[in-house]
C-alpha cells in the first residue's frame, strides 16, 4: 500500500451502506497537467474517486486545488494546453480519456452535464436564452425545432422563470444573475443527463439567491434521480446538500467520507482548518476567525512528502519526507501520518 | 429605432451642405477654367469668352453662385454637364459611357452620375460578395487552426494579396487571363453585372481590403475562443461547426462590421485605378474626368453622391450593429 511515487493507491472508495455497488463514475489515478514556462503544473495529481448512482458528492478545497480541473477533465474540456496525461475516468464502461471527440460530443450535455460558476459570462450574449436551451435537445434528443422549443418552455417554467413564453426570446443581458443561473440549470437538465457536475453554481450569486438556486438543483436532481458532483468551498453547502464529501489539497485527495462523519470528526489537519475557518454563531464577537496559515503550494514545484506540511501545525520529519496515503478511519478515509487516535473509533 | 433613423437622416443635411461648400469653393478658386474648357481654341476671343461666362452664370459673385446651386440642388435640378454647351469637354465627359445601365447621350448631371454609380455599385456588390465569402471564411479557418501551418498560410497570403497595388495586380491578371489564356475578353465598357467581364475587376477590388477582414475575423474568433460561453456551448455537446456559427461568429463580427462599412463606402465611391485599368465607366472614372476637364457641375454631383453614400453607409452600419449585438439599443 505504501508508496513513495507521490501518487495515491488505487483502492476503491466504497460508499458505506452499499459496498458492492458499481460506481457510475470511477476516476483512477488521474493526473492532469499544464505545461507552462515555469514548468509542469500538476493541477490534478493522482486523484482517485468513485461516484455512485444517485449520490451527491461534495468536492471541497481552496481555489486552485484542482476541483474545477477534475470536472473539466471528466468533460474533456480542459483549457489551453491542459491535458489529462495519466489515469482513467470510467463512465458507463468507457474510459472517457480515450474517447474520440465525436464520442465525447455524444456524452457531453446528454449523459454528463455541467453547471458553471459564472452565470454572467457562461451564456452566449448574442443568442436568445430559449435557443440556448433548445439547441442541445435538437442534437441529443433528436427533437424538431418546434418540439425542442416546447420542451424548453416547460424547462423554463420548471426552473422558475416567470412567463417563459415572453422570456424565451430574451437575451441574457435582460436577466439577473440568479435568473441566468436558472437558465444555466435548465440547459444542464434539458437532456436528462445521468451525472451533473456543478462547479460552484452559487458562488457568484447574492446570498439570498444562493439558497434558492441550491434548493432548485437539489429538487431537480432528486426528481431525476441524478448523480451529482458538487464543487464548492462552502462547508455550509456540503452540510446541507451532500451525501459524501471529498477534500482536495494540491491536486490530490486528503480526506473523503460521509458528510456527517467528516464534518463532525475531521481527521486531516487541512479539513480541520477548513472547518475551523467557518464563522459560527457560537463564537464571541471580536474573536479572530481562524485561518490556515500560509498559501497553497506552487503546483509547478510541490514540496516533498505530505503536500500540506509547510502549513501544518503538526508536521514532523516523516511528513516532510514521506507522502501519506489514504487510510480507512471508521467510515472515512484520510491521508495523514498524524491522524488523531481519538478520532479513529 | 424609427425615430433614431429619422433623426440620423435629418442630421445628414448639414454634413452634406458643408461638403458641398468645400467642394464648390475648391472648384471656384481652382486652376481649371470651365469657360476655357468649353471654348477650347476660341478662348482668346474676349467677346466670346464673356458671352459663355455669362451663359454659364459664372460672372456672378461666389456666394450667389453657391446659393443658387444649392437651391437648385435641393429642388432636384443638379445642373447640366459642360458638354451640353458643346466644345472640348463634351467628348471626354460623355464619350466614355457605353453599354447597359448608362445613357451616353444624357448631359443632365443627375442622369450621368446615377448611371455611372449603378455600374460602380454592381462592381462593388461582387467585390463585397468575394470579401464576405472568402475573407470571413479564411479568417474563421485561421482562428480555429490558430498557430498552425494553415493559419500562417492564410495570414501570409492575405498580406501578399493586400500588399500588391491594384495597378500591378490588375494588369498582371489582364495579361494572364485575357492575353495568355483567353478566359475573359475585356474590351472596356460595361455589359451588366452578370457578364463574365465583371469577375476580374471585382476580384482586384476585393484583394485590397482582404487582409483587414481576414485579420479582424481571425482576431474576433480568437478572442471569443476562450470565453466561458464557448465552453458552455461545448459542454452541451454542440458540434464544433455550430459552436462557431451560432455562439462565436456574431460576437466576432462586430469589429468586422465597422471595417465592412468603411470598405463599402470606399467601393461605392469608386475606384480610380480599377475603373481606369479595366476601362469601366464607373463613378470613379467620371470623377477624375470631370475634375480634369473643369466640368464642375458634374464633379459637384459626383461629390454630392459620394458624400451621401458615405453617410448612408455609416447609418446602415450603425443600424446593423443592433442586428449583431442584442445589447445595442437605439434612442
Amino acid at each position: 500500500m505504501g508508496t513513495d511515487r507521490g501518487s495515491q493507491p488505487e483502492i476503491p472508495l466504497t460508499k458505506g451502506d452499499e459496498p458492492d455497488a458499481m460506481p457510475l463514475l470511477r476516476i483512477q489515478a488521474l493526473h492532469t497537467q499544464f505545461e507552462t514556462k515555469q514548468g509542469t503544473v500538476r493541477a490534478v495529481d493522482g486523484l482517485s474517486l468513485d461516484l455512485y448512482e444517485g449520490e451527491v458528492l461534495g468536492l471541497v478545497g481552496e481555489s486552485g486545488c484542482g476541483k474545477t480541473m477534475t470536472a473539466l477533465s471528466i468533460m474533456g474540456l480542459l483549457p489551453g494546453n491542459g491535458q489529462a496525461v495519466a489515469g482513467e475516468i470510467s463512465f458507463e464502461g468507457k474510459n472517457l480519456l480515450q474517447c474520440s471527440s465525436e464520442e465525447m460530443k455524444k456524452i457531453r450535455g446528454a449523459k454528463i452535464a455541467m453547471v458553471f460558476q459564472e452565470p454572467m459570462t457562461a451564456l452566449t450574449p448574442t443568442m436568445t436564452i430559449g435557443r440556448q436551451i433548445s439547441e442541445a435537445m435538437e442534437i441529443h434528443l433528436d427533437l424538431s425545432r418546434e418540439e425542442a422549443r416546447e420542451r424548453a418552455l416547460e424547462l423554463l417554467e420548471h426552473v422558475g422563470i416567470p412567463s417563459p413564453r415572453a422570456r424565451f426570446d430574451n437575451y441574457i443581458h435582460q436577466f439577473s444573475g440568479g435568473m441566468r443561473q436558472r437558465v444555466m440549470i435548465a440547459i444542464a437538465f434539458s437532456c436528462q443527463p445521468r451525472l451533473l457536475l456543478a462547479d460552484e453554481p452559487t458562488t457568484a450569486l447574492d446570498v439570498t439567491v444562493q439558497a434558492q438556486i441550491l434548493d432548485l438543483i437539489k429538487q431537480l436532481a432528486q426528481e431525476a434521480g441524478m448523480t451529482a458532483l458538487f464543487i464548492t468551498h462552502d462547508m455550509g453547502i456540503v452540510a446541507g446538500s451532500c451525501d459524501r464529501v471529498a477534500v482536495m489539497y494540491a491536486g490530490r485527495m486528503v480526506e473523503i467520507g460521509p458528510v456527517d462523519d467528516v464534518l463532525l470528526n475531521p481527521r486531516h489537519p487541512y479539513t480541520q482548518g477548513l472547518l475551523g475557518s467557518v464563522p459560527s454563531l457560537d463564537s464571541n464577537p471580536g474573536d479572530r476567525l481562524f485561518s490556515i496559515s500560509g498559501l497553497p503550494p506552487d503546483l509547478a514545484s510541490l514540496p516533498t512528502g505530505c503536500k500540506f506540511w509547510p502549513r501544518c501545525p503538526l508536521a514532523d520529519d516523516r511528513c516532510r519526507e514521506e507522502e501519506p496515503v489514504l487510510e480507512q478511519y471508521g467510515e472515512s478515509q484520510a491521508a495523514c501520518w498524524k491522524v488523531m487516535p481519538l478520532h479513529t473509533n | 429605432m424609427f425615430l433614431y433613423t429619422v433623426r440620423r437622416l435629418v442630421s445628414l443635411v448639414p454634413i452634406v451642405v458643408v461638403v458641398m461648400l468645400i467642394t464648390f469653393t475648391l472648384g471656384y478658386f481652382g486652376p481649371i477654367d470651365p469657360v476655357r474648357a468649353v471654348l477650347g481654341e476660341e478662348w482668346e476671343d474676349e467677346a466670346r469668352y464673356a458671352e459663355v461666362k455669362k451663359a454659364l452664370g459664372l460672372d456672378r459673385p461666389f456666394l450667389i453662385q453657391f446659393l443658387d446651386y444649392m437651391g437648385a440642388m435641393f429642388g432636384g435640378n443638379w445642373g447640366q454637364s459642360l458638354s451640353s454647351f458643346g466644345g472640348a469637354a463634351s467628348d471626354r465627359a460623355v464619350g466614355e459611357g457605353r453599354g447597359a445601365g448608362f445613357s451616353g447621350t444624357s448631359t443632365g448631371v443627375r442622369e450621368m452620375v446615377v448611371g455611372r454609380l449603378g455600374i460602380t455599385a454592381q462592381l462593388s456588390f461582387w467585390a463585397l460578395v468575394f470579401l464576405v465569402t472568402f475573407a470571413i471564411l479564411l479568417g474563421v479557418l485561421a482562428a480555429v487552426k490558430q498557430n498552425t501551418a494553415v493559419d500562417y498560410t492564410i495570414v501570409t497570403s492575405s498580406i501578399i494579396a493586400s500588399s500588391i497595388p491594384a495597378y500591378v495586380i490588375g494588369p498582371v491578371l489582364l495579361i494572364i487571363f485575357v492575353l495568355k489564356i483567353p478566359v475573359f475578353k475585356t474590351v472596356g465598357g460595361w455589359d451588366g453585372m452578370f457578364s463574365r467581364q465583371a469577375i476580374l475587376p471585382a476580384i482586384v477590388l476585393a484583394f485590397g481590403p482582404m487582409l483587414v477582414i481576414v485579420r479582424q475575423t481571425r482576431a474576433g474568433i480568437v478572442e471569443v475562443l476562450g470565453k466561458d460561453f464557448v465552453r458552455t456551448a461545448r459542454a452541451k455537446g454542440m458540434p464544433e461547426r455550430l459552436v462557431v456559427t451560432r455562439h462565436m461568429l456574431r460576437t466576432a463580427m462586430i469589429p468586422v462590421l465597422t471595417s465592412m462599412g468603411l470598405i463599402t463606402s470606399g467601393l461605392l465611391t469608386g475606384s480610380l485605378f480599377v475603373e481606369q485599368i479595366f476601362n469601366i465607366p464607373g463613378i470613379g472614372k467620371l470623377a477624375i474626368q470631370t475634375l480634369l476637364s473643369g466640368d464642375h457641375a458634374v464633379f459637384m454631383g459626383v461629390v454630392l453622391f459620394q458624400s451621401l453614400i458615405i453617410v448612408t453607409v455609416n447609418l446602415l452600419t450603425d443600424l446593423l450593429y443592433g442586428g449583431l449585438d442584442p445589447r445595442v439599443t437605439y434612442s
